[in-house]
């Protein structure tokens, strides 16, 4: 098998001091979906966030198309509370170099830009992918994929409702042409009718070969999507499921919380 | 209820009544009044910059009219004694009574807004306090100011013609009376009020804490000093100028406050000798001091946002790790042999990932008991249980990070309970301990559970 | 009052109102980006009357002064542009930013007012009005010089909103303002555009500069005055969108040029500063604002 899209090695992280999430492995492949599955507030978000180059990891690699992401070494603790740390210590990762690199991270409930249009925002939006071919195709995936947006073309961001915000950001994601696209709950908070027009987009995609990382709380919107399932808890993979054997909801919460849960 | 300790068991004690004599005792080594001139303006910027430490710092209000509480009390005194005529000591009086009626009204729009609103309308209010003192000119002397405001005398004997000795004392007492004010209200249940609503402003109103009423209180307590020592500067230098409401006096008071560190008592204190010391050396450069000494503020801001205070703790807390590691690496090297008389077994150092411990391992025996003491405790403590069981068990403990003969750990990473359950699991691992009983005590309890609640065997 | 006078007072409260829209909308730029208030404003606008006071040293006339605001726009926009990685960005990151941005934007005004000082001495200097001569507005003589000014700052506000909405870079700029996250996920690099940002507020304050060098007499502390007005102009307009300030500084403008007729002149500014307060008291968004800070 030849080197895997995306590899964490032993990551680590969180806010220092605060450590979120420890030695995390996790591999995505070419033209693989990867579900990750977890309770709230166990920091799913917090390692993807990580991957997206918006926090520093403490330890372990980010390997991207068989290249590191972040610089080598581990995160040096602070020895002193006052001293300006962020003047002396370099990023050890950029989110600029990872959307450049095609990693594109769907923010979890993003509020975009509630002053512009969505005419705008999708306009910036491919900045990230200059020089690269196939944006063209891209556009008219995405038209064909949301087509509620042509609608709203002109409205802002503000006025839309939160599924409508979720399309044009995941819009945006595509159109920044993802080697491997990041959808951290996208179907938070919307309504039944809005998150099976979402689901079906989201199948859509996937249907184009777009490789996916999707974060969701519905197993089974989750198992008919992905190749791969994670369980996530308590700051670490628990469990890796295979995509022949996908377990059901129930299953799911008995190997998460026990019989009992 | 009292939570804090009294001010005479503090650390803060003996510094504090060194410093006061030092203080007391100055103007007998310093007999230029010019040098005397300086240490009077020192202790008028602490107390500006330490009052405004009680808005600013511990309430979270950025009351950018701070400064006009001194113009207040400037002005009040000035008007108060040399045109209405009143007794210099009253008008010394009225001045923090009218400085706090303007706190009061300031804190209308202040507790309306937030955020960077509150500064703006601050500013805005100082503004229009200035340009009211500039267009009465009749009374304040406009934009030149007022000359020959009455001086203070004290049954008779006049302050300033002794060589600034008067003025100096009365500006000590100023800045004693301003300390122990803030320091007791700081403590006060007002004082935590306060701060609470800085820190957390609706739970704080959730909790009982009324906003309104808290922020007039911390912007009116705010500015009783700052009238006192406006009123004393103007009856001091019998001057009253328009000056104080620019923004240079502005930025040197907040340079004062932000360089000693915000939300502290001591340091806006330790920053006005600082800073006025160096202008003062620099006094020679004109124009090229003000660019040195502001050059200076944004690279102690940007290098270190914490102040001087914080630094000289940390300078402290450096000094005691330093002193504890070395005394725990002594101990380590010279004093082996009274430790391994206590518990039978030498003990040695294993590296985990939180840091070397200092490790009692009997060895042998299938069954392993690892024991873990309680807060600043050691593993000594377990000598009793070493007697007992040395034949029946394998038995282990060791020093947690920072207690017995261990090195200290680093604050941020390994004084915590999953941090000393993590080093059980390392030595577990490294010592092959197989499936161990794990008994704690104390705080060693707590290590105990998360080690069992992590599931390892 | 007669026609001639209203005129007259019309016509600078105009110009006036010019100024104050191109110093606001500097510093509204930088507010809605950082959330800071950057109070070196004042100075970048004496810094900037000086620059090109230098320049019309050596080229005189219409040529020089264009060269002058020109040469003056650039080393402000660069000044702006590296001020960003010196006094904001070590600490973007840190609780107190607002405080700490306060003391640095503080301390380097007073570094630019007295390296104005050193430079050029405390001398007042003014920038020669390269166009002389009078048209008649409404009965009064109004100079043309005036109304190039009125012009010039209508043509650079219009340029600068142009920017905002119609480029891709200038609504990358206000992707920052809006969601600083989301703009780094979106591979921009924020900290070159806030640095943008701040560098076009520079030079907008050095244009503003000029103008003021060219209508008074410049000195080092020159642009305290300005600054001050700006904030009344910001706060009375709130910034939560570009054209709030521009229309709060026309009222401001006229209402200073009026107020000085009617009014005894010490009291005009007592009368605008109690106005805003009035109005943070009211409508603490501003009169045309809403309560979000955006571009």
């Amino acid at each position: 098998m030849s080197a895997p899209l995306l590899e964490l090695r032993g990551l680590s992280g969180g806010y220092p001091p605060v450590s979120v999430f420890r030695g995390v492995d996790m591999t995505v492949g070419n033209n693989e979906a990867v579900g990750l599955f977890g309770p709230n507030g166990h920091g799913k978000t917090t390692l993807l966030k990580t991957v997206a180059g918006l926090i520093d990891p403490r330890d372990g690699d980010i390997f991207f198309a068989g290249e590191r992401l972040n610089t080598e070494g581990k995160m040096r603790p602070r020895t002193s509370r006052h001293l300006n740390y962020d003047l002396f210590r370099r990023r050890r990762i950029s989110a600029e170099s990872v959307v450049r690199q095609g990693l594109i991270y769907v923010m979890q409930g993003n509020l975009l830009f509630p002053e512009m249009t969505v005419e705008e925002v999708l306009d910036i939006a491919p900045q990230a992918a200059r020089g690269r071919g196939g944006a063209a195709q891209m556009r008219d995936l995405v038209d064909a994929v949301f087509p509620r947006l042509r609608e709203r073309w002109h409205s802002k961001i503000r006025f839309l409702s939160g599924g409508e915000r979720q399309m044009v950001s995941i819009a945006a994601g595509l159109l920044a042409l993802p080697r491997l696209l990041i959808l951290d709950e996208p179907t938070l908070g919307l309504s039944p009718k809005l998150r099976i027009e979402l689901c079906e987009a989201i199948a859509k995609i996937r249907a184009e070969n777009v490789p996916l990382i999707v974060v969701d709380q519905n197993v089974e919107f989750l198992t008919s999507l992905v190749d791969r399932l994670y369980l996530f808890d308590h700051g670490a993979i628990t469990r890796e499921i295979d995509g022949s054997a996908m377990p059901s909801h129930e299953e799911v919460m008995t190997m998460m919380f026990g019989e009992a849960h | 209820m009292k939570y804090a300790p009294s001010f005479q068991r503090t650390n803060g004690f003996w510094p504090v009544v060194i410093a006061l004599c030092i203080a007391a005792a100055l103007p007998f080594f310093f007999t230029e009044t010019h040098i005397r001139h300086i240490l009077i303006l020192i202790f008028v910027y602490a107390i500006l910059a330490s009052n405004w430490d009680l808005s600013l710092g511990y309430g979270g209000i950025v009351n950018f009219a701070h400064i006009a509480f001194f113009a207040i009390g400037l002005y009040t005194y000035g008007i108060a004694a040399k045109i209405i005529g009143l007794d210099p000591w009253l008008a010394l009086l009225l001045a923090p009574v009218l400085a706090i009626a303007f706190a009061a009204l300031l804190a209308i729009p202040v507790l309306r807004l937030e955020g960077i609103y509150v500064i703006l309308v601050t500013i805005a209010a100082a503004q229009l306090l200035f340009q009211l003192v500039v267009s009465q000119g009749d009374f304040t002397g406009g934009t030149s100011g007022m000359v020959l405001i009455p001086r203070l005398e004290i049954v008779g004997y006049r302050l300033s013609s002794d060589g600034r000795i008067g003025y100096y004392y009365l500006s000590l007492l100023l800045v004693v009376f301003s300390t122990v004010f803030l320091y007791k209200l700081e403590r006060s249940a007002l004082g935590r009020a306060i701060k609470a609503l800085r820190d957390n402003k609706y739970y704080a109103i959730s909790r009982g804490v009324s906003e309104g009423r808290i922020r007039l209180l911390t912007l009116c307590a705010s500015a009783i000093f700052p009238g006192l020592a406006g009123a004393f500067y103007g009856a001091y230098l019998r001057i009253a100028s328009p000056d104080v409401f620019g923004l240079g006096f502005l930025t040197i008071t907040l340079s004062i406050l932000l360089l000693g560190g915000i939300s502290t008592i001591w340091g806006p204190l330790i920053a006005a000798v600082v800073i006025t010391a160096f202008a003062e050396i620099l006094a020679d450069y004109g124009a090229s001091r003000s660019i040195i000494i502001a050059a200076m503020i944004i690279a102690v801001v940007v290098v270190y946002p914490g102040g001087l205070y914080a630094a000289m703790q940390e300078i402290w807390g450096l000094g005691t790790r330093l002193r504890t590691n070395v005394t725990a690496a002594w101990r380590r090297r010279f004093q082996a042999s009274l430790r391994q008389e206590a518990m039978g077994v030498k003990d040695h150092l294993v590296e985990t990932r939180h840091g070397p411990v200092s490790v009692c391992d009997t060895g042998n025996g299938d069954q392993t008991i690892i024991f873990v003491h309680g807060n600043s405790s050691c593993k000594e403590v377990f000598r009793r249980q070493f007697d007992e069981f040395a034949g029946q068990y394998r038995l282990v403990t060791f020093d947690l990070p920072g207690h017995g003969v261990s090195p200290n750990g680093n604050p941020d990473e390994d004084y915590a309970v999953e941090a000393y359950a993590e080093i059980i699991r390392n030595l577990v691992d490294s010592l092959d301990l197989k499936t161990p009983i794990v008994f704690g005590w104390s705080l060693g309890g707590y290590a105990a559970l998360e080690y069992a609640a992590r599931g390892t065997p | 009052m007669t026609l001639e006078t209203f005129a007259f007072l019309l016509a600078s409260g105009l110009v006036l109102g010019g100024l104050y829209a191109l110093m606001a909308s500097g510093l509204a730029v930088v507010w809605t980006t950082l959330g800071v208030f950057n109070f070196a404003h004042g100075a970048m606008i004496a810094l900037g009357a000086y620059i090109a006071w230098q320049v019309t040293q050596y080229t005189t006339g219409g040529a020089g002064f264009l060269l002058g605001a020109g040469v003056s726009v650039a080393i402000m926009f660069c000044l702006g542009f590296a001020m960003h990685y010196v006094l904001v960005k070590p600490f973007e990151l840190h609780a107190n930013l607002v405080l700490l941005a306060v003391i640095t934007t503080l301390a380097a005004a007073s570094i630019m007012e007295n390296a104005i000082l050193l430079s050029w001495g405390p001398r007042d200097k003014q920038i020669a009005p390269p166009f002389t001569g009078n048209i008649e507005f409404l009965g009064t003589a109004i100079g043309i010089h005036d109304f190039v000014i009125l012009a010039i700052a209508l043509a650079a506000l219009l340029a600068l909103a142009l920017f905002l909405r119609r480029t891709t870079a200038g609504r990358a700029l206000r992707a920052v303002a809006q969601n600083r996250e989301a703009a780094e996920l979106m591979g921009f690099n924020v900290s070159r555009l806030v640095a943008m940002t701040i560098g076009l507020s520079a030079a907008t304050a050095a244009l503003a500069g000029v103008f003021v060098g060219s209508l008074r007499f410049i000195s080092p502390t020159v642009g305290t005055d300005p600054l001050m007005k700006s904030l009344i102009v910001v706060i009375l307009g709130g910034v939560t969108r570009f054209t709030s300030p521009i229309y709060a500084a026309f009222i401001v403008g006229l209402a200073e040029a009026f107020s000085a007729y009617f009014l005894v002149l010490y009291w005009a500014p007592a009368v605008l500063f109690a106005m805003m307060i009035i109005v943070l008291l009211i409508k603490p968004e501003g009169l045309f604002g809403r309560r979000t800070r955006t571009l």
